[in-house]
């Protein structure tokens, strides 16, 4: 197996795992990379440089993917320190399911009133909470390791930074009757 | 003036020369051409022209343009093999650069 | 280093020979082949200095040639039935999607085993992926007029929407049409490409582009010669033929002309349409004059106006994959920094004007909307030849539709989402659902619904040999592909008890082996020759390629990356194939390509990671020190 192929998606761009990740130099990395790995540079190459140019490629774009996004590139990094977020997590925060609830209730209730100044102003709430949850995940699990406590605690950080993110996405899809 | 030619280059020669079955001998010279400025020219020929200077190596006459001929002064024309590929190559002290691929050269 | 050879009289090669590429614009209703001459791309023209070949093929009895171009669109009327114009729009569908395109275009089909649609013809039945070939080989064959010998390769676009057997269909045209095809590119990514070099403008670009038959928007972000596909979206089913047809079908309407035409009228109406329709771009009203059935003339008369009424719902039709590329890239509509019109069909004013509302801004034709995607073809054509070693140019496309595989109840669970950047990977997990299941059948598909039947089936197999254990205990791992034409491959893997039971599929869109490999046989160019000797001879091919690509690696990395040993082992395998390369035993060649892969497999992996290395070297301090942990 190629050693690139093995690597973790932070290694591969010849980054320590973090999630405090400048993503400018990310993509920059990204960039150079593919410049060299990409089939197209292998137009002229043996079938078997073809088919790992192919792969190598293929893991780039999938990792940059990843780590380019700090919802995916949190999730990654419980994943690799063994606390795999789960589908349908068991053991969250009653305040937390309490505060999910609240916020669909607000949603509807600003969404039905249809004032545009009162949206805009939820979904800034929700972005607000967001990037509020990335600091506690960068201050729990950013560090190389990690105590066990610290990384269950940053699970539920990445569960609330989850719902806010779908929380948004449904503000954002919907589109008032009107237009 | 002087050009020579190594053993396996005039077997070469002699070869291709009895196998084309006519021709007068072979033109060497350069041409303006390619990244690094100058390209040879290894070719048959069937007439010499006037500006030609011609010579005789181990019986194979070998014409030259006097343009040609200062730029190809010292130079052994070799017969070798590379790899998978084998064929001529100018063995010339004039040249300084070459590009990578040895395609084109300059003096 | 080069060695040379003697040349004839006057004939020494010039250094640094440009190998001859060709980018070619395979449209549904005409086609282009560009090159790149003296750094430009440039269409190359007929004899007659015509650069569009109409992609219309007239089929002839007694084996005489097919006829491509414009003779076989004039013969239109007078044989429509042999005469096979907008193919584009069937290749690489099924025979399913065929009542609405045949009602339409009056052609018949030939009834038979294949799913695929063949047009019932004097010269047999002949199938869109034939018909394709034939247009390819007209376009080969003006290229190699220009380049001086047959290109040696090519790069031919497609849609951007078009799907994993579209695209397949392609690559199968082109293989019987005996091309070397360098790469599939999406036709507005090469239009981007084009205006791309030519203009330089950086930023944020959407390419709208509407052909004779397909429908693509794509937003693109160009900077530092990368071009990034951010999201596509389309509909390969609607263009300036269905213009066409509306108008064809209101002149009927005004001159009473019945709803029963035969073949060769109603192609006829349909030429005049196309007619007036080109008219109306340059003129507020047009005069119509229709020769009918009877013999006498019907005059009639159409204001722009009108015209406009009659397609308005085509245009709007547009509308909406723009809301969902701009949506789906993540941008308002105010970062676009430009626009640009791609595809005959935007010379209509009434797309123009659609277009600029939406985008807010005037969009660019600077580059012939006809020729613009030819010539991007062209320029990425001669990069991926090798012609432009130092170019740093990079395409970065996106597939346009989802991926997925059928799950219980008839769902389909997406496993690539569209607008993926390729060539991409991505693996799931599956179980089997019974005890002692030892079989699973996966059925993959590409599209956006969530029901499996409202989704194109692209290939359905079955991975046998799982080893028997209680349901939900086996580990299946289904990988799926994306290579950067935007080809699909598919393995499926039980990774539970160590047992290896393992399947990779490449879809196909129901043409079998057999049926390309007859395909090929059919094809001119290879009638005097037999399969074996056409395998044996793509063998031999393939076995120079492979040589001489790690010789050149060799002579490049050979001393710095391996050692004397393994230098040996390289060194003897590919003695070895060359010279079993000069017979003709076609087991031995293989078997010495796969050996010669295999024994070469460290040195290309170490080329891969010397390039890596390379690539992150201009960067800042890598600190490899390690997440162990991790």
């Amino acid at each position: 197996m190629n050693t690139a192929l093995q690597q973790d998606h932070f290694a591969l761009f010849g980054l320590t795992a973090t999630f405090d990740l400048d993503t400018g130099d990310l993509y920059r990395r990204y960039r150079d990379l593919q410049r060299t790995l990409h089939p197209d540079r292998f137009a002229g190459a043996s079938p078997q440089e073809r088919r790992l140019s192919v792969q190598m490629a293929a893991q780039l774009n999938e990792a940059y993917s990843v780590l380019s996004q700090p919802l995916t590139r949190a999730r990654y990094l419980l994943e690799c320190r063994n606390h795999p977020p789960q589908s349908n997590p068991k053991d969250l925060d009653i305040g937390f399911l309490q505060e999910q609830i609240l916020l669909r209730e607000e949603w509807e209730d600003v969404r039905r009133a249809g004032d545009q100044t009162a949206i805009a102003e939820f979904q800034l709430d929700l972005k607000r909470r967001i990037e509020a949850e990335e600091a506690e995940f960068s201050r729990l699990a950013s560090t190389v390791g990690g105590a066990d406590a610290d990384l269950e605690l940053a699970r539920q950080a990445f569960y609330r930074m989850q719902f806010y993110h779908r929380q948004l996405e449904d503000c954002q899809a919907w589109q008032p009757a009107a237009n | 003036m002087a050009i020579t030619m190594s053993p396996s280059a005039v077997r070469h020669v002699k070869g291709f020369l009895e196998s084309r079955g006519k021709g007068g001998g072979l033109r060497l010279g350069v041409k303006t051409s390619g990244c690094s400025g100058l390209a040879y020219v290894l070719e048959v020929f069937d007439e010499v022209d006037k500006n030609d200077e011609v010579f005789d190596i181990e019986g194979i006459k070998i014409a030259v343009d006097r343009k040609s001929l200062i730029y190809l002064d010292g130079t052994e024309l070799d017969y070798v093999r590379e790899g998978l590929n084998e064929g001529f190559k100018f063995k010339n002290p004039n040249e300084k650069n070459s590009c990578g691929c040895g395609e084109s050269f300059s003096v | 280093m080069t060695l040379l050879q003697i040349s004839e009289p006057g004939r020494s090669p010039e250094p640094h020979a440009r190998r001859r590429a060709a980018g070619i614009d395979l449209g549904t209703t005409h086609s282009l082949v560009a090159t790149v001459v003296d750094g430009r791309p440039e269409t190359i023209p007929d004899a007659d200095g015509r650069v569009l070949l109409p992609s219309v093929v007239r089929y002839l009895a007694d084996g005489a040639p097919a006829v491509v171009g414009d003779a076989a669109r004039a013969a239109q009327a007078e044989d429509p039935l042999n005469t096979l114009a907008s193919v584009k729009r069937l290749i690489g569908r099924s025979i399913d999607e065929l009542p609405e395109f045949a009602n339409r275009s009056h052609y018949e089909f030939a009834a038979g085993d294949s799913i695929m649609p063949k047009f019932a013809t004097v010269a047999g039945p002949i199938s869109p992926v034939q018909a394709s070939a034939e247009i390819l080989r007209a376009l080969a064959l003006r290229a190699a007029g220009t380049l001086g010998g047959a290109p040696e390769g090519v790069v031919i676009t497609v849609p951007a929407y078009f799907d994993d057997s579209q695209r397949q269909a392609t690559i199968d045209a082109a293989r019987i049409a005996g091309l070397n095809v360098l790469r599939l590119l999406n036709e507005p990514t090469a239009a981007a490409v084009a205006y791309g070099l030519d203009r330089g403008t950086e930023g944020v670009h959407a390419v709208y582009d509407l052909g004779g038959g397909t429908f693509d928007i794509s937003i693109l972000r160009f900077t530092k010669g990368v071009f990034e596909v951010l999201s596509t979206a389309g509909d390969s089913a609607l263009g300036g033929d269905d213009v066409d047809a509306r108008l064809a079908a209101w002149i009927r309407a005004q001159a009473g002309l019945g709803d029963n035409l035969d073949h060769g009228a109603h192609r006829q109406l349909l030429v005049l349409a196309r007619a007036i329709k080109e008219g109306l771009s340059d003129h507020a009203e047009m005069e119509i004059t229709l020769s009918r059935p009877s013999g006498e003339n019907w005059l009639g008369r159409i204001t722009r106006a009108q015209f406009e009424e009659l397609i308005a719902d085509l245009i709007e039709r547009t509308l909406a994959p723009c809301r969902q590329a701009v949506k789906d890239a993540g941008i308002a509509l105010d970062e676009l920094t430009e626009v640009i019109l791609v595809g005959g069909s935007t010379r209509i004013p009434l797309v123009r004007e659609a277009v600029a509302k939406f985008f807010g801004r005037e969009a660019h034709v600077e580059i012939d909307p006809d020729r613009v995607v030819a010539l991007g073809a062209a320029i990425q054509a001669d990069i991926l030849i090798g012609n432009k070693p130092d170019s740093d140019m990079l395409l970065l496309d996106v597939i346009p539709l989802s991926l997925g595989i059928e799950t219980m109840g008839g769902l389909t669970e997406k496993i690539i989402p569209r607008n993926t950047t390729i060539p991409a990977v991505r693996a799931q997990d599956f179980t089997t659902y019974k005890d002692g299941q030892t079989a699973l059948s996966l059925h993959v598909l590409q599209g956006e619904r969530e029901l499996v039947r409202d989704n194109r089936s692209l290939a359905r197999f079955e991975l046998r040999g799982i080893p028997p254990m209680v349901a939900g205990a086996a580990r299946i791992r289904v990988t799926f592909q994306v290579d950067a034409d935007g080809l699909l491959s598919v393995s499926a893997r039980e990774q539970t008890q160590g047992v290896e039971s393992r399947i990779e599929v490449k879809p196909s869109y129901g043409l079998s082996d057999e049926e390309v490999e007859s395909m090929l046989t059919a094809a001119m160019d290879h009638a005097h020759e037999d399969m074996d000797q056409r395998r044996l001879r793509e063998l031999k091919l393939e076995a120079n390629q492979t040589m001489e690509a790690l010789t050149a690696a060799l002579a490049k990395d050979g001393e710095r990356l391996l050692d004397a040993g393994e230098r040996t082992d390289i060194a003897g395998a590919l003695a070895r194939l060359h010279g079993l390369n000069q017979g003709a035993d076609e087991t031995a060649i293989r078997g010495a390509i796969d050996e010669l892969d295999r024994v070469s497999t460290v040195f290309a992996q170490r080329r891969m990671d010397d390039a890596i290395r390379n690539a992150l070297s201009g960067h800042g301090v890598a600190e490899f020190s390690g997440d162990q942990d991790a």
